[in-house]
């Protein structure tokens, strides 16, 4: 039994349950910016946005403004964009290719690499005043893996890889779909506001126990279309859909695929003449990887969660979706197409339909899901002093391997949540004892 | 005003009347089979998505195939996103013949509109590309381009709200 504000965690008593409030209090926003937000890697970009010497990107990170850019030795780097001179942002558009960030303000300016480079009117400064020491701030640490590049703002936390712990192992997944092992942003964004606390998107990303219910009539669509909604027996790996805790408050749903994908698994939808590119995608998999890897990389989904907001959903297309909280009751959300390097034309269109086609701000499925988050925020903000918990033991009480439609996945990442924001390591144990 | 200026017009308005008051079915009857119909999304402060077969787009329906099945998820009342639908009212305006090529026309509109749901009021504006074919003496829609001049959407789109 813990003794935390948060949560309930007592395993040994079945019991999980979740303080509304964590949902709810702006205060606690403002400890999650602090214990979360500035202690863990996010997820800074790919990269595929920045492929030539030059080239920028420029996004909000951990609620930083940055700039993501290929150096002049053709290395990314992150830096903050404010001007070392009196703080107006550098560069004021969201991409593009440059050799120098201009700062409009005095007239200030930097090369790709961050270096200050020219001042107009120096000669005001006294002596002591050093270029070299006032070129754009970097942010403290920015490391990748397999593309994906995550920033900290912590110097004091060990490093991604440690932190993505078995992370590592879904998205080596998502990667091996490419034939070369790159995979790239598409181009095109999609931006969208929810109004609800970000953790509710967290859960929701990863919550197979709505898909019935809330997105009745994307099944229907699907059905209507030729598609067996019911999930196949017999595949080689795994044999149903489980929840997994991938360490460090990352997890994973890991489903047999029964929806069509891209890479490997046709369905009516995708129309005949797509299906010779699909059966060669698949044949390319086998060659390269061996008959099981392949039907494991070919043959499941997997919803990815990189703790606290990146979300990885490699099922009927690759989805990047990260999201920012800009109160305790509305976030931002940004959502990227994912693609193997060289995918051929036909393929693209196979996979933006199948993106299109449930996610997004205009798709089947995404605004229902915004919908059912918005009603959750409306339905626990005010009543919180009269029903103060919800209830989160699905399988709870289960030896083993527990479903996709179970709630172990959410019970990770608030146990990881719970952890940052009250420094203990209750919750650890109790991870340790379900 | 020339004939064809007013039939384009006559057309848009009604496909906004038809919208406003849910008409699906006469609504869907204004496309051609084979019309399409796309939402970019933006790729810069500049420029929109431009190749929505390679790019990542808000949405694009290949046919009309793709409209009836919105249709389909509204009628259903299945799709909480729409229930309760939101009401919308749309004003189009500066509806203008860019081209006529036959049986084939060109038009461009702006549109405001203003929808009001479980989250209030919100007015939203857009730029309309259409693409016109005369069959059989009538004109349809073939393509439809509609241009959020937001880049960040406050909430889901459905094809009421455009
Ligand atoms: S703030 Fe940038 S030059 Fe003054
Ligand atoms: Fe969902």
């Amino acid at each position: 039994m813990n003794t935390s504000p948060y949560i309930i965690d007592n395993p040994a008593q079945n019991d999980f349950r979740l303080n509304r409030q964590t949902l709810v209090d702006p205060d606690i926003l403002t400890l999650e910016k602090a214990r979360i937000f500035d202690r863990c890697w996010i997820y800074a970009g790919h990269e595929s946005e920045v492929t030539k010497a030059g080239d920028f990107v420029t996004r909000n990170v951990a609620g930083r403004p940055v700039i993501l850019a290929r150096d002049s030795s053709g290395g990314l780097r992150l830096f903050l964009n404010t001007c070392r001179h009196r703080g107006a942002q550098v560069c004021r558009e969201r991409a593009g290719n440059t050799k120098r960030f201009f700062c409009f303000y005095h007239g200030w300016s930097y090369d790709n690499d961050g270096k200050l480079v020219a001042v107009p009117g120096d000669d005001a400064y006294p002596e002591s005043f050093d270029r070299s020491e006032l070129g754009l701030t970097e942010v403290p640490r920015f490391e990748e893996y397999r593309g994906f590049w995550f920033a900290c703002f912590d110097s004091t936390v060990p490093d991604l890889e440690t932190y993505l712990a078995d992370a590592k192992d879904y998205i080596d997944l998502v990667v091996e779909q490419s034939p070369d092992g790159r995979m790239e942003i598409i181009s095109g964004v999609q931006e969208y506001d929810i109004a609800a606390n970000w953790k509710l998107l967290v859960e929701n990303s990863f919550d197979d126990y709505h898909l019935h219910s809330t997105h009745s009539t994307w099944l229907e669509y699907m059905k209507d279309a030729g598609v067996d909604t019911k999930v196949p027996k017999g595949l080689l790996l795994p044999k149903r859909g489980i929840g997994k805790d991938l360490g460090n408050g990352n997890a994973v749903i890991d489903n047999v695929n029964f929806r069509g994908r891209p890479v490997a698994s046709w369905i009516a939808i995708y129309g005949e003449e797509a299906k010779p590119a699909v059966e060669a995608a698949k044949a390319e998999l086998v060659e390269r990887l061996g008959e099981e890897r392949a039907e494991r990389v070919a043959e499941t989904n997997r919803n990815l969660f990189i703790f606290p907001n990146l979300m990885i959903n490699d099922g009927s297309s690759v989805t990047i979706r990260t999201f920012w909280p800009n109160a305790s009751n509305e976030m931002q959300v940004t959502a990227w197409a994912l693609g193997p390097v060289g995918e051929s034309p036909i393929m693209r269109k196979v996979r933006l339909d199948s993106f299109l086609t449930f996610y997004g701000p205009g798709g089947l499925a995404t605004p229902d899901d915004v919908e059912a988050l918005e009603q959750v925020q409306n339905g626990l903000t005010s009543t919180v002093k009269e029903v103060p918990w919800s209830v989160m033991t699905r399988g709870i009480a289960k030896d083993g391997e527990q479903l996709n439609s179970d709630e172990l996945h959410l019970r990770t990442f608030w146990r990881r949540w719970n952890a940052l924001m009250t420094g203990d390591n209750v919750s650890a144990k109790a991870e340790a004892a379900e | 005003m020339s004939d064809v200026q007013q039939e384009v017009t006559n057309l848009i308005y009604r496909e906004a009347t038809l919208l406003d008051r849910r008409e699906w079915d006469d609504w869907i009857d204004l496309y051609t089979e084979d019309a399409v119909y796309w939402v970019p999304s933006w790729a810069n402060e500049e420029e929109t998505t431009n190749d929505p077969e390679l790019q990542l787009n808000l949405i694009y329906l290949r046919n009309r195939g793709g409209l009836e099945d919105r249709v389909f998820r509204i009628e259903s009342r299945d799709s909480y996103a729409s229930v309760p639908l939101d009401r919308t009212v749309h004003l189009v305006s500066n509806v203008l013949v860019q081209k006529e090529d036959g049986d084939d026309i060109e038009a461009t509109a702006n549109c405001i509109v203003h929808t009001y749901g479980k989250k209030g009021g919100l007015t939203r504006g857009s730029l309309y590309d259409f693409n016109l074919r005369r069959i059989n003496g009538e004109l349809k829609i073939t393509r439809k381009k509609i241009t959020f001049i937001d880049d960040r959407l406050e909430g889901p789109i459905d094809v009421y709200h455009l």
